[in-house]
């Protein structure tokens, strides 16, 4: 570990004492002088035409304010989109109006119908009840096949059908890879399902709604990764604000997981309500509300064929997709099927021939968008899964298949659009088959049998996009904002540096890591660096935190700015050391005339910018401030391989994760502890992806699982211990610290070495079986056992 | 709302007669069946844990008396003979600790969850619950007092005092056995206890039964008679008459959780070890008939 605490050195996470202590701030913490509180009525039907609203008797109740329906919302726009996702055929997907308050017709179990603000909490929930709703019910759209079905009933009467999307990609590819897989030696075909999930953050969503008559602002108090984002969809294209008008504020944050990226009615109704009744207006999540308001994840049905020839090298991949968009199109939804996962499904591995086939629907369900990874788990899935299968159908070890397909030349082309710059899969999956101790597996399996269980090994590869990304390429593609980030470094006059940052940190540590790499470049301290974000008023602009962009673009635009504000001083340190700027050099926080000992130290450089008596005043602007803003000049792209050992309980079909290794090639790392907790993380989701969780609607579109009664989140005695490697780095050869993002890799890696696992232990026992969908509960394992 | 702690169990009684409150003990589950917090359901809710007398695990001649407000942490470190372990395995697996340490025994059996962890073990133990009220006490037998799903034999102006493990239930060894999607803090898809009693080997007395898979658990009678007399060692031989009497008592459910076939299984599988672990409990005991209380 460096001895100064920059990049590299295991630094505890500064932010933990206060969030283990209890002094985090979040935004229940804040409250606003003379707030009132509201309700929201939501639909306990999925699907029904709202025939009328009496919120007569619910306006007198005491303490009511105001009670708020569609009515009021006339004039304001729908919850926008944020990306366009073009489809097979040249034409714009199908796009809803998403209003803030149900109009007409309510269409998922949870959507808000009304809303009552009162001066408590609890005046605003007894009024509600007394709003009566006239509902007729109207058949449920749960199922997606049957959803797509000519005259099924539809989910929005003004759409022409339930279809958001029919998308192929690549489209020119489709007959090629049609021809291959005809003509391949063996096509092994997988129909699958990535079910559905519920994110959880700890900390449900909060809203407080602030607006200031004097000078008509707005503040916007909120639960975002990204604050920036909601000032611009909530202001431009919900309410009609101007950014000079609004500001939102992200204070701490009790964990994202893609689910707080998304503008969400809540908001926009708090900063509309807060002007109409002229107080501050705050609402807070119950977990029942974040069961069935809060945008879910996955919820893709995947039919994957690979082609290979006789000796396991791939040809062709063809897949096809129904992808669950909910009733709604959440902000980032229609990209998540499309340009997250489409562009993924080369893996580590050369395949000539790609076509994906995704067609998006809409259903009677809340709204699908981003979940931690996003499009690369089902992607990934999918793909090590089949080839899991290809390989026990040819006979090969499952890692001698994935060994004769790695990419092993860089930069590489994919046929999904795709250039990785660096990687080394195969010296990945050496470190892995070492970490796993896959000689020693038999030996555990015999003792395993002992003990009557059944043992298996599973292992597999990923690969993901990260650093997201090249805003021209994006837009190309339908996303209709740039995805840049920002950062201004700000070195106050006695040498301490203040950099304001549009990566949002809701648990990955920036405010510990961001500094260690100030530090590195200047040779300070790092405790005399802060970080500044989530506000929208000291923070110049952000695009936010998700796709595990942060170090990768937030960071990278930091050190942009560090470079401008360490060239400036440089010309400082020239004019104080009377030497040219060329010969000067910043080392261990000193500007030294090279080959001299005549030097100065930083905090005179920068005390000198702000008391500029002896400065170049005609050359130079006092003070030592500098703003970059750094896109990307393309994705990054973490790779790595995992295995893990589970033991199947025969009669129970009851599932144990005995023994996890993951190997992560992330680049750089800058706070290896950090990294660790982030892969540790994953791994948990992941895992729990796999065993435990499932959201689940029945026929009429009611959430079975709507609450932790049902829905069941990993805990500590279901996860293993993890042994964790990040020792095969190539760094990334396109930002500036080399860096490609570690957030999302557990998540993503680990569905399928389970799956893979469990496959394993029960063919080893003689059972036919290839596949099992998630959550392997044992319930589903063992009835797979009896055929 | 109004909220009740008397110190005593006439003043207890008083307020069931005339105010009909909901009881309140470790109050998980009444927490939890409320609609969350500042949000009181407008029942008054009397509060039994100030009162001494329902504290606690007795040992007597006639056996073991658990008081009403026992919590499951307690019985988890009681000191108790084999037989009574399959409660102690039941105390440590309900809820989570943290609800181990607040929730108590009585109160499981009030709530009346088919899936309640600590029923199937009580019934092996052949308890009583013991109630109380300004006009009477009574004894229940546990298969007497669980009527239905969420349903009991109490009235309204009764309270369970203790629950009581007869002397005759304190031979031999018992164990229990649970399946859910993970370890703690979930609803079991299936659950067994047995007790046995052996003697040279051969099985002299055995207590059986399933949790999870009807709307009362229940007590596998015909199985527990077959077993008498036979060696500990040839359960498994008897495997197609427990499942014989698994599918004419139970009635599992298809749920979110497992399928009903799945259910009618796992039960049966659980049964046999419970069986097996308490087979070996009992047969590696002295040649007595167990401990006394």
């Amino acid at each position: 570990m460096p001895a100064d605490g920059g990049i590299g050195a295991s630094t505890r996470r500064r932010e933990d004492v206060r969030f283990l202590t209890g002094q985090g701030r979040y935004t229940d913490d804040i409250n606003i002088h003379n707030q009132a509180h509201v309700f929201f009525l939501r639909s306990d039907m999925a699907h029904g035409r709202i025939n009328g609203i009496d919120i007569s008797a619910a306006e007198k109740m005491p303490g009511v304010l105001k009670v708020f329906t569609a009515a009021d919302f006339a004039e304001v726009g729908g919850i926008p989109c944020g990306w366009q996702v073009t489809d097979r055929f040249g034409e714009p997907m199908q796009e809803p109006k998403h209003p803030v308050l149900a109009e007409g017709f309510v269409r998922h179990v949870g959507e808000p119908i009304a809303a009552v603000v009162a001066d408590t909490l609890q005046q605003a929930r007894d009024a509600a009840e007394a709003i009566e709703v006239d509902i007729e019910a109207l058949p449920a759209v749960v199922d997606m096949a049957a959803a797509l079905e000519d005259g099924a009933q539809k989910v929005h009467e003004d759409l022409k059908s339930n279809l958001c999307y029919d998308w192929g990609f690549v489209e020119e590819n489709r007959d090629a890879v049609d021809e291959a897989i005809r003509k391949a030696p063996h096509v092994t075909t997988l129909e699958l399902v990535n079910q559905r999930l519920v994110a959880n953050p700890v900390e449900p969503r909060v809203a407080i709604g602030v607006h200031d008559r004097a000078d008509d602002e707005y503040t916007l108090y909120t639960t975002s990764q990204n604050p920036h984002v909601i000032r611009l969809l909530m202001g431009a294209f919900v309410l009609g604000i101007p950014e000079h008008k609004l500001r939102v504020v992200s204070p701490d944050v009790g964990g994202g997981f893609g689910t707080k990226i998304f503008h969400y009615q809540e908001e926009a109704f708090c900063t509309f309500a807060a002007k109409v009744v002229n107080r501050p207006v705050k609402w807070r999540a119950s977990r029942s509300e974040a069961f069935m308001s809060d945008a879910q994840g996955r919820d893709h049905v995947t039919k994957i064929e690979l082609a290979l020839d006789e000796e396991g090298h791939f040809l062709a991949i063809r897949t096809s997709t129904l992808a669950n968009m909910g009733a709604y199109l959440s902000t980032f939804a229609p990209s998540v099927p499309t340009w997250l996962h489409g562009t993924l499904m080369a893996g580590n591995y050369r395949t000539p021939l790609i076509y994906v086939n995704v067609r998006a629907v809409f259903t009677n369900t809340v709204p699908v968008d981003a979940y931690r990874g996003a499009g690369r788990p089902e992607a990934t899935f999918q793909l090590e899964r089949v080839i899991d299968k290809a390989a026990r159908e040819l006979g090969i070890d499952p890692v001698e298949i994935r060994r004769r397909n790695f990419i092993t030349e860089f930069p590489y082309e994919t046929p999904v659009a795709l250039t990785y710059d660096t990687g080394d899969y195969h010296a990945t999956m050496d470190k892995l088959m070492e970490l796993a101790d896959r000689d020693g597996f038999e030996a555990r399996a015999a003792e395993s049998k002992k003990r009557g269980r059944l043992r298996g090994f599973g292992v597999n590869c990923y690969i993901e996009a990260c650093g997201i990304a090249p805003s021209n390429l994006v837009g190309q593609l339908g996303a209709r904002a740039g995805l840049y980030e920002s950062a201004t470094v700000r070195v106050n006059a006695t040498g301490s540096v203040t950099v304001m940052t549009g990566s949002h940190s809701h648990g990955q540590g920036h405010e510990t890591a961001f500094p260690q790499v100030i530090a590195s470049m200047i040779g300070i301290d790092p405790s005399q660096v802060e970080i500044v974000h989530g506000d929208t008023a000291r923070v110049p602009m952000g695009m936010g935190t998700y796709g595990s962009r942060s170090l990768a673009v937030g960071g990278s635009a930091m050190v942009r700015a560090a470079e401008k504000v360490i060239d400036k001083a440089r010309k400082i340190a020239a004019h104080l050391l009377e030497a040219s700027a060329e010969d000067i050099e910043l080392k261990e926080g000193r500007f030294t005339v090279k080959g001299t000992d005549k030097s100065v130290a930083w905090g005179d450089v920068t005390l000198a910018a702000y008391v500029p008596h002896n400065y170049p005043l005609e050359d130079l602007e006092p003070g030592l401030e500098e703003t970059a803003f750094y896109d990307p000049a393309n994705f990054t792209y973490p790779a790595g391989a995992y295995a893990c050992e589970v033991e199947v309980d025969p009669e129970t079909g009851k599932v144990t994760v005995e023994r996890f290794a993951a190997v992560d090639d992330f680049g750089t790392i800058v706070n290896p502890m950090i990294v660790d907790g982030q892969v540790h993380g994953g791994l948990g989701q992941g895992i729990g992806q796999a065993l435990l969780e499932g959201c689940v609607y029945d026929d009429e579109g009611q959430l079975l699982t709507a609450s932790y009664m049902d829905y069941a989140m990993p805990r500590a005695d279901d996860l293993p211990f993890y042994s964790v490697d990040h020792s095969c780095a190539t760094p990334c050869t396109h930002n500036p610290l080399g860096v490609k993002g570690c957030g999302e890799a557990g998540c993503i890696g680990s569905p399928p070495t389970i799956v893979n696992a469990v496959v394993d232990a029960l063919q080893r026992a003689g059972h036919d079986v290839t596949h099992i969908d998630m959550p392997l509960t044992p319930s589903r394992v063992w009835a797979a056992m009896q055929g | 709302m109004s909220y009740h702690r008397p110190q005593d169990l006439a003043s207890a009684y008083h307020l069931l007669a005339e105010r009909a409150p909901r009881l309140l003990a470790g109050g998980t589950d009444v927490y939890a069946s409320s609609e969350g917090p500042g949000r009181p359901d407008g029942a008054e809710l009397l509060d039994i844990t100030a009162i001494r007398a329902l504290h606690g695990i007795c040992p007597s001649p006639q056996g073991w008396r658990i008081g009403a407000a026992t919590t499951w942490a307690e019985v988890a470190g009681a000191d108790l003979p084999p037989a009574l372990d399959a409660l102690k395995q039941a105390a440590r697996e309900i809820g989570s600790p943290q609800i181990q340490n607040r929730a108590t025994v009585a109160g499981n059996l009030c709530n009346a969850s088919p899936a309640a962890d600590g029923v199937p073990p009580l019934l092996v133990l052949d308890a009583m619950v013991e109630t109380g009220s300004l006009r009477r006490a009574r004894m229940i037998p546990l298969r007497k007092f669980v009527t239905g799903p969420r349903t009991t034999a109490l009235r309204t102006d009764e309270m369970v005092i203790a629950v009581h493990v007869p002397a005759s239930a304190g031979k031999g060894a018992s164990a229990f056995e649970k399946i859910g999607a993970r370890r703690h803090m979930v609803i079991s898809i299936a659950m067994a206890a047995a007790r046995m009693v052996t003697r040279q080997g051969q099985i002299t007395e055995a207590a059986i039964s399933v949790g999870a898979c009807s709307p009362v658990a229940r007590r596998l009678t015909a199985f527990e008679k077959m077993l008498k007399g036979t060696a500990a060692t040839r359960i498994a031989d008897l495997r197609p008459h427990l499942e014989q009497e698994l599918a004419e008592c139970l009635s599992p459910i298809d749920d979110l959780r497992a399928d009903a076939a799945y259910r009618a299984h796992v039960a049966g599988a659980l049964v046999l070890r419970c069986l097996a672990r308490a087979a070996s409990g009992a047969t590696s005991q002295p040649e007595s008939e167990g401990e006394g209380p």
